[in-house]
């Protein structure tokens, strides 16, 4: 009864949350990984958003606020409303901390949740691990409680014509069209015009906004990351994030390293 | 039988697409309502889309040319899909569409027209069912005699009827928010007035952000008529305009008292 009671709060205020941050379009995302000094981790991932979207956040929590037993959950705000739903969901084993406020004008929503040890991790990242296998992630210990962590982007496979392909079946369905095989030529000039788009939407949607992924641990050994203190941030505008995506030779050569120490 | 119901599938999507696009970023929209000589009503206008478009426009126009059917359309441009598709569509036939696609700078650009059909049966209908509306919605067309109608644009209840929509609407999903074994407590009108004051700070945000670096875009709006009784818009010879930058219309949100002194009129005979 307990869960039901708590999926129909969750359904109103998953159904409030990402229509808000969906409208938002300009975000920089900020997500990573933290190492604690007894090998603990935790995800990290911050949201920030266009200061006027305070404004927006302000309605939908005061429409909240309407229900009071819809407003327990979001009396800290709607960030925060995540974290009672995870509190309240038996099937959630995770520890989620969730966090909004307001730092240079802007609006963020930062949350952490309790992730594996790092031993438990390297166990699931084994080298026989498909990611592994094709190239794209290595994990090594070179030391005792020293992890290094390679990821080779150029490594990732060209998925794009197979996505074309999906869109296009997609298309021809929304179309009504009497075929779900388009003719190769159409096929070819509907991936290479739909890979310019979509860098040009996210240039448009996105602006001048950033990816960050980070990794911070007790000691940063080495790394070709930024590195700040005890974290190091590997940085990206998103129109490059899609660019590297849609094309494999964007990728190519885009290795990162990093080794900590816990 | 409205003008979306008369057309066909391939049309509608064709123009979902156009309006999808529309939303994205901002767009500068010249747009003239008119009366022919031969007593049609119809629209005709430009729309100016953002830079990054043409690039999506493209991609859209290859998407319709996947199916056989609309790729005998396609080839140039989507503006000119929408006018080959609408061809072949007996509701787009009737509807006598033109359009022209071209650039203004590096903006990609389209020229549209299009006839509704007889004025006198379609702004019948419209003055009949707005005069049928429970309340206000910030547009009226009144008869005012043979072939003559004041057509009245007021912001003030353009603004009040959104707010009224915004209130039921949140009265509606609340009410629909169930829960098992919790009794639901009537909603205190109280505390919806406490949520609609947060209203118009979020249309002003969700303005600006839409608007972001199109802030000097405009939206035209005219009315072109065999003659003009009486307007109080800009008028140059038979037509009669409004239009506001996106930086005058977010202004005009910021100071709802100003908003309600906007209230446009045109009484006008074909």
């Amino acid at each position: 009864m307990l869960s039901r009671r708590v999926s129909a709060r969750l359904r109103f205020i998953g159904a409030i949350l990402p229509a808000t941050l969906g409208l938002s379009a300009c975000i920089d995302l900020e997500a990573g990984l933290a190492v604690r000094q007894d090998g603990a981790t935790s995800i990290e991932a911050t949201v920030r958003l266009d200061p006027e979207m305070q404004d927006v956040f302000g309605f939908a929590e005061a429409v909240a606020q309407i229900r009071p037993e819809i407003a327990v959950f979001t009396r800290n705000g709607l960030c925060p409303a995540l974290e009672f739903a995870a509190a309240l969901n038996p099937e959630m084993k995770m520890n989620v901390r969730a966090k909004q406020g307001v730092e240079n004008e802007r609006l963020f929503c930062a949350f952490d949740i309790e992730a594996d040890t790092v031993d438990n991790i390297l166990r699931n990242i084994s080298p026989d691990a498909p990611i592994t296998q094709i190239g794209i992630l290595k994990v090594t210990q070179p030391g005792a409680r020293r992890v290094r962590v390679d990821v080779d982007l150029g490594a990732i496979p060209d998925f794009t014509p197979d996505l074309a392909k999906e869109l296009a079946r997609g298309a021809l369905r929304g179309l009504g069209s009497a075929t779900d095989a388009p003719d190769p030529a159409a096929l070819e000039k509907f991936a290479r015009l739909g890979k310019t788009a979509s860098v040009s939407m996210t240039k448009l949607v996105l602006r001048d906004r950033t990816l960050k992924l980070t990794i911070s641990a007790p000691k940063i050994v080495e790394t070709n990351g930024v590195t700040s203190g005890q974290k190091v941030t590997f940085s990206w505008p998103w129109t490059e994030v899609v660019d590297m995506a849609m094309q494999p030779q964007k990728r190519t050569g885009r290795r990162y390293f990093v080794v900590i120490e816990y | 039988m409205s003008v979306l119901t008369r057309l066909g599938t391939r049309m509608k999507t064709a123009l979902a697409g156009a309006a999808a696009l529309a939303l994205t970023g901002c767009i500068d929209i010249k747009a003239t309502f008119f009366i022919d000589q031969a007593g049609m009503l119809g629209i005709e206008g430009d729309v100016k889309l953002q830079p990054e478009l043409d690039d999506v426009m493209q991609a859209v126009e290859a998407m319709f040319a996947l199916d056989p059917e609309g790729r005998k359309f396609a080839g140039e441009g989507l503006c000119k899909f929408l006018e080959k598709t609408a061809a072949t569509d007996p509701g787009g036939q009737r509807l006598e569409i033109k359009t022209r696609g071209f650039k203004a700078g590096n903006r990609p650009a389209c020229s549209l027209s299009m006839k509704f059909g007889p004025a006198q049966e379609i702004l019948e209908n419209i003055a009949r069912e707005l005069a049928n509306l429970k309340e206000k919605v910030g547009l009226e067309l009144a008869y005012e005699g043979t072939r003559r109608y004041r057509l009245t644009l007021d912001f003030g209840a353009l603004h009040d009827a959104d707010l009224r929509r915004m209130r039921e609407g949140i009265i509606e999903l609340l009410n629909n928010v169930r829960i098992p074994g919790v009794p639901t407590a009537p909603i205190q009108p109280a505390a919806v007035d406490r949520a609609m004051r947060k209203y118009q700070p979020m249309i002003i945000a969700m303005l600006k952000m839409g608007a972001r670096g199109g802030e000097g875009d405009r939206i035209d709006l005219g009315v072109r008529v065999p003659r003009i009784i009486a307007t109080n818009m800009r008028q140059d010879g038979n037509t009669a305009r409004v239009a506001m930058s996106y930086a005058e219309l977010i202004a005009l949100e910021q100071n709802v008292e100003i908003k309600r002194q906007h209230v446009y009129s045109v009484v006008f005979e074909f």
